[in-house]
């Protein structure tokens, strides 16, 4: 066999499958050669499975996301979604991507229900399941603000709870809580784990941040720099719930840290500390 | 606790053959698209001009493209387009070159007293909200109608938006540039000509660029008032002799100079600021 | 964030700041006032003075002339019946070119390819200086009304076009993506979407360019007209009155001031959106 051998045990349904993907692109707007920006990525999520991509800046791990959700297509090998492959925009999906991109002319609740009003719900339901939501993440009481009147933080959980409230069966999330402050981001850390054990979608999750792919995974794959390739998967045994705040005291977290740290260090060209 | 993966590194490189080429066949048929459809639309609207528009209103009024680039021909063979246009040019040159340095000037004068600007700007409101056109009469009474009031009014669009564009590009210098240069010791001086120029410079290179089609307009616009000669003159003449053919004649040869004097400055201005990020106002 | 009570010390250190902030305000006030003020009787007075010693009051006039001609035009009515046409054929002039503007750009920015068929053309015509197409529009419709409306129009024009044309496309590409994702159709995206994210730009460009139309319909007056405040300032130039043309020049001027602070509220329109830079102005004409 050629290829990678197919990450994943025990596969009986896929929630998210890639089969020995690839994808170059020409960068827009310049006369340039092409780059490949992922090479043979092969990998399997299964239902209700929490997912983190972590690796070094640019090696694609946006890219996959953008395949599930049909913002861009393979080069090369097929993504599939529930199965199928995925062709044209999937709007099964829920995407949370790295900027808010909340409409600046929509108020917090407006913002809150675009997604449901795009699917058709009834007024009533998409005013009560966003009223509801908004409760969960502490931001009753801003529902008529406009997003330049929200903070980071505020701006940040409106983003996630307009996917999540529509109920889809996977959610890809893109660096979300990126640009915050170390604080805000704990924070906001344990009010998705909340969320999520309450319908327990599928997520596929990009970070920067190993504390962080740690505490909410089940599991971790390590992507190599350019090209992207999937190049080690780690299972996170911590048991749920867990608890952000505490989880560097978590037995099995140094070990794991350190390992996933010795992988990416390699990657970005840092030898020995 | 982990699993490796070995990929296949070789079809990668087919990969990367194949995007390489279908970018290629899309930026060129793109480009295709786009000539042939500019050259279509271009020569549609000229055969209308040409064979359709006199069916439905008198050619009198619209004259055509043929007879248009006739007047050209004969407007540049008798050398009478070398002088209008001379003047013109020669107007709109003095007057900016005058506009653009007293512009400059009166923005970093400004720029050295604490509140000179919060003092002035009223009154800066005030002359900008004057339609300059309205001024062309008293230019003649007062310059006669040689090139002198051309040049005045000429300077006169160009020194307001330079000293606006000047003023609000020095007073938007980042606080924080300042700060760390005067931490470092830099004098007044110092400030001025490392920290606030540069950093205004942009603001005030693309202020320039927008002012010469002003500098341009405005020589025209005196030569509409009173002339004897220049490109307004040629058709204010022409249009008052009714001769339409002439007065598109040198609408075209005005969108032509202005058009090239845009050129050249924009080809001077990316040799002058290699960084951007100007904003023009006005 | 929880906030504390500020000690005794803290409150005292707090007020004292406060007072001191507001008397620093009054002062920069009164300073600025008393500068400003300063600066205009100066003006006028040493220009009423000169007048007629220094330099002969034929050139520049003297503001009790200007104050006097103004009067005599109000009483007469003529301020009025010009300035009533002036105005009209600029209102008219305004609305005309925005709509034209906002109808063309519209599907323009939406249809990419034919925008960049389009464009080259735009800028030929752009580069036009919108003062040339003066004649042209007086020869085609006389020295009526009508031309100084499409001059005026003329002038609004290209503005509006272009501040609507930049405002469809500088829609951010994460919120078409974002949409897209969420199941949006094409309608569903231009009114949620393209819509609102364009209109910033075209209410900015709507605050502008009144002026402008101003600007256009005084521009048709001096070309060739019979009526209106331009004509009057070029009437009184023609009999060597300087102080009608100040006058004139005057009188525009107030419209235009009273016409920018009129379209002042436009900058606060949107909730949502405190202010937006404005691409291409069109004052200083």
């Amino acid at each position: 066999m050629s290829t990678a051998e197919k990450v994943g045990e025990n596969v009986q349904t896929v929630a998210v499958g890639f089969d020995h993907v690839y994808k170059a692109f020409v960068a827009r707007g310049r006369r340039s050669e092409p780059v490949l920006a992922l090479q043979d990525v092969a990998f399997d999520v299964r239902p209700g499975e929490f997912v983190s991509l972590v690796g070094p800046s640019g090696c694609g791990k946006s890219t996959c996301l953008n395949m599930v959700a049909g913002l861009a297509t393979p080069s090369e090998g097929t993504v599939t979604h529930q199965g199928r492959p995925v062709r044209g925009v999937n709007t099964a999906v829920g995407y949370i991507t790295q900027e808010d991109n909340l409409l600046p002319w929509r108020t917090l609740a407006g913002n809150v229900e675009l997604g449901m009003e795009m699917r058709g719900v009834q007024r009533a339901e998409r005013r009560g399941r966003a009223r509801e939501f908004i409760e969960l993440v502490g931001l009753a009481g801003f529902e008529e603000h406009y997003p330049h009147e929200l903070s980071g933080g505020m701006r940040k959980r409106a983003g996630i709870i307009r996917t999540l409230v529509y109920d889809s069966d996977v959610v890809l999330m893109d660096e979300p809580f990126g640009p915050l402050d170390a604080q805000t981001r704990v924070i906001l850390q344990a009010e998705l784990l909340k969320l999520w054990q309450r319908s327990r979608p599928t997520v596929l999750f990009v970070t920067h941040d190993l504390v962080e792919a740690i505490a909410l995974s089940d599991r971790i794959l390590v992507f190599t720099a350019n090209p992207g390739t999937v190049k080690r998967e780690y299972r996170v045994e911590i048991p749920r719930p867990r608890d952000p705040f505490r989880i560097h005291e978590t037995p099995g977290f140094g070990e794991l840290h350190e390992a996933l740290w010795a992988d990416i260090r390699a990657e970005i060209g840092g030898g020995a500390p | 606790m982990t699993a490796t993966v070995a990929p296949d590194v070789g079809r990668g490189e087919a990969v990367l053959a194949r995007t390489a080429a279908a970018d290629r066949r899309r930026v060129r048929s793109e480009r295709a698209v786009l000539w042939a459809g500019t050259a279509a639309f271009g020569t549609a609207i000229l055969l209308f001009w040409q064979f359709g528009l006199g069916h439905l209103v008198n050619p009198r009024y619209v004259s055509d493209p043929a007879t248009i680039a006739g007047r050209v021909g004969e407007l540049a063979a008798e050398g009478e387009i070398v002088r209008h246009v001379g003047v013109t040019l020669g107007e709109a040159a003095v007057g900016f070159a005058i506009g653009s340095v007293l512009g400059l000037a009166s923005a970093f004068a400004l720029a050295q007293t604490r509140r000179g600007y919060a003092v002035f700007e009223p009154f800066l409101v005030g002359f900008y909200s004057i339609p300059k056109i309205a001024l062309a009469p008293l230019f003649i009474l007062w310059f006669g109608l040689g090139t002198t009031p051309k040049i005045v009014m000429a300077a006169l669009l160009v020194y307001f938006v330079v000293f606006v564009n000047t003023a609000t590009g020095i007073r938007e210098v980042r606080p924080g540039l300042l700060q760390v240069c005067r931490v470092f010791g830099a004098s007044r001086r110092d400030l001025l000509v490392k920290v606030t120029l540069p950093s205004a410079a942009p603001a005030i290179v693309a202020s320039i660029r927008i002012t010469v089609t002003r500098a341009i307009e405005g020589a025209l616009l005196s030569e509409f008032v009173a002339s004897t000669q220049g490109l307004g003159y040629l058709v204010a003449r022409a249009s008052r002799e009714f001769d339409i053919a002439t007065v598109f004649a040198g609408i075209v040869i005005i969108a032509a100079v202005v058009m090239a004097a845009n050129g050249l400055l924009r080809f001077v201005e990316g040799r002058l600021s290699p960084w951007h990020g100007g904003r023009v106002h006005g | 964030m929880r906030a504390h009570e500020p000690t005794p010390a803290g409150t005292a250190v707090l007020d004292a700041t406060r007072r001191a902030h507001h008397a620093d305000r009054a002062a920069e006030r009164r300073f600025l006032v008393a500068a400003r003020l300063g600066i205009v009787v100066v003006a006028l007075a040493g220009w009423e003075l000169a007048s007629g010693t220094l330099i002969r009051s034929f050139y520049v006039s003297s503001p009790g002339d200007v104050a006097a001609t103004l009067v005599d035009w109000a009483v007469s009515g003529e301020l009025g019946y010009h300035g009533a046409f002036t105005v009209t054929a600029a209102v008219l002039g305004y609305v005309l070119g925005a709509v034209a503007a906002v109808l063309v750009a519209w599907p323009l920015a939406v249809l990419r390819t034919v925008h960049r068929i389009t464009e080259p053309y735009f800028l030929v015509a752009y580069s036009i200086p919108a003062v040339a197409m003066g004649p042209v529009f007086i020869l085609w419709f006389g020295i009526g009304m009508t031309p100084k409306v499409l001059i005026a129009a003329y002038f609004v024009f290209f503005i509006v076009f272009i501040n609507t044309v930049a405002g469809f496309q500088q829609v951010p590409t994460g919120l078409l993506d974002v949409t897209r994702v969420m199941g949006a159709s094409r309608r569903d995206q231009l009114r949620t979407v393209l819509l609102p994210s364009a209109l910033p730009f075209v209410l900015a460009a709507l605050r502008i360019t009144l002026p402008a139309a101003m600007i256009g319909a005084v521009t048709g007056e001096f070309i060739s007209s019979n009526r209106g405040l331009g004509y009057l300032t070029r009437a009184a130039a023609s009999s060597y009155s300087t102080a009608g043309v100040l006058a004139g020049v005057l009188s525009l001027s107030v419209i235009v001031l009273l016409m920018n602070l009129l379209l002042r509220p436009l900058r606060n329109a949107l909730r949502w959106q405190p202010d937006v830079d404005v691409p291409q102005a069109a004052d200083g004409r």
